[in-house]
């Protein structure tokens, strides 16, 4: 994990069977291949015999961290890739997501904020559940910037429940 | 995005033929529901039963949509599958919206509709 030298995007790994497992995914920072990321990743977590439920906690959480990295970190970018690990052991899915795009502002996690929803329909919020749903859904989630690298580490639960 | 709806007892019923609302396709929905909430009957119904994933930036497509439907008019959801649902439950969404089982469900509360 530490070559700093972007790898070309579009590799696929995947131990599969008995836990514990690996999944490592290589792909491009567009709307599409995140789409298509998230699909291999679940599709990976089932046959680790991981259940249903926690297949899709951990479909929405790798969603919000993937499209962040898309829209901000590789804002303005028509090139990137972006590395994901999972690990499995009996209890716990171990994260590890890499892009190499322009880091966090300020080096730090964005806050998930609550949004306020008992007010009028015109003003219920259409954005910004992204961050609050990853903190709720991710334990031990860090941030590091390495290099030219973010580095986002979080870990969920093998039978969360939320 | 693929959205095809009827009329039916006086609700409009729009189904998503797509099995993703997601950053790839939310802007395409908030378009399409808007033509499809322009004209027709102020009850409209989103049947969600065919959609597996839905991910923040299609939630806020769906939130959209009810506003852009306007206060003449009234959207509520159909249908929610296991991970759309937890999506709905951990925003709180769940709370904002009116949600049916299904869409017969729906239909046969016309009555309390209001």
């Amino acid at each position: 994990m530490d070559n700093a030298e972007e790898p070309s995007a579009g590799a696929c790994a995947l131990d599969p069977g008995q836990m514990p497992a690996r999944l490592h995914l290589l792909i491009p920072a567009t709307e599409s291949a995140v789409r298509s990321g998230l699909i291999s990743a679940t599709s990976a977590l089932k046959s680790m015999g991981v259940s249903e439920d926690t297949q899709g906690f951990a479909e929405i959480l790798l969603a919000e961290v993937l499209n962040n990295i898309v829209e901000h970190a590789y804002a303005g970018r028509s090139e990137g890739s972006i590395e994901i690990e999972i690990r499995t052991d009996a209890t716990t899915l171990r994260f590890n997501v890499r892009d190499w795009g322009v880091p966090m502002p300020g080096l730090a996690l964005p806050e998930g904020k609550e949004h306020d929803l008992a007010v009028p329909v015109d003003d219920l919020p259409e954005g910004g559940f992204g961050w609050f749903m990853i903190h709720t859904l991710a334990q031990n989630l860090s941030y590091a910037r390495r290099d030219d690298q973010n580095l986002l580490t979080f870990d969920m639960d093998i039978n969360a429940g939320f | 995005m693929d959205l095809t709806f009827r009329d039916v007892d006086g609700a409009r019923v729009i189904a998503v033929s797509e099995s993703r609302i997601d950053a790839a396709g939310a802007i395409q929905f908030k378009d399409r529901m808007r033509e499809l909430t322009d004209d027709g009957p102020a009850r409209v119904i989103l049947d969600l039963s065919g959609v597996d994933f839905l991910d923040s930036s299609g939630l806020g497509a769906v939130v959209a949509a009810m506003k852009q439907a306007g206060a003449n008019k009234k959207l509520e959801l159909a249908g929610l599958t296991p991970t759309v649902a937890k999506v709905f439950r951990l925003t709180r969404m769940d709370g904002v919206f009116t949600i049916h089982a299904s869409v017969e469900a729906a239909l046969a509360r016309l009555a309390d509709a209001g």
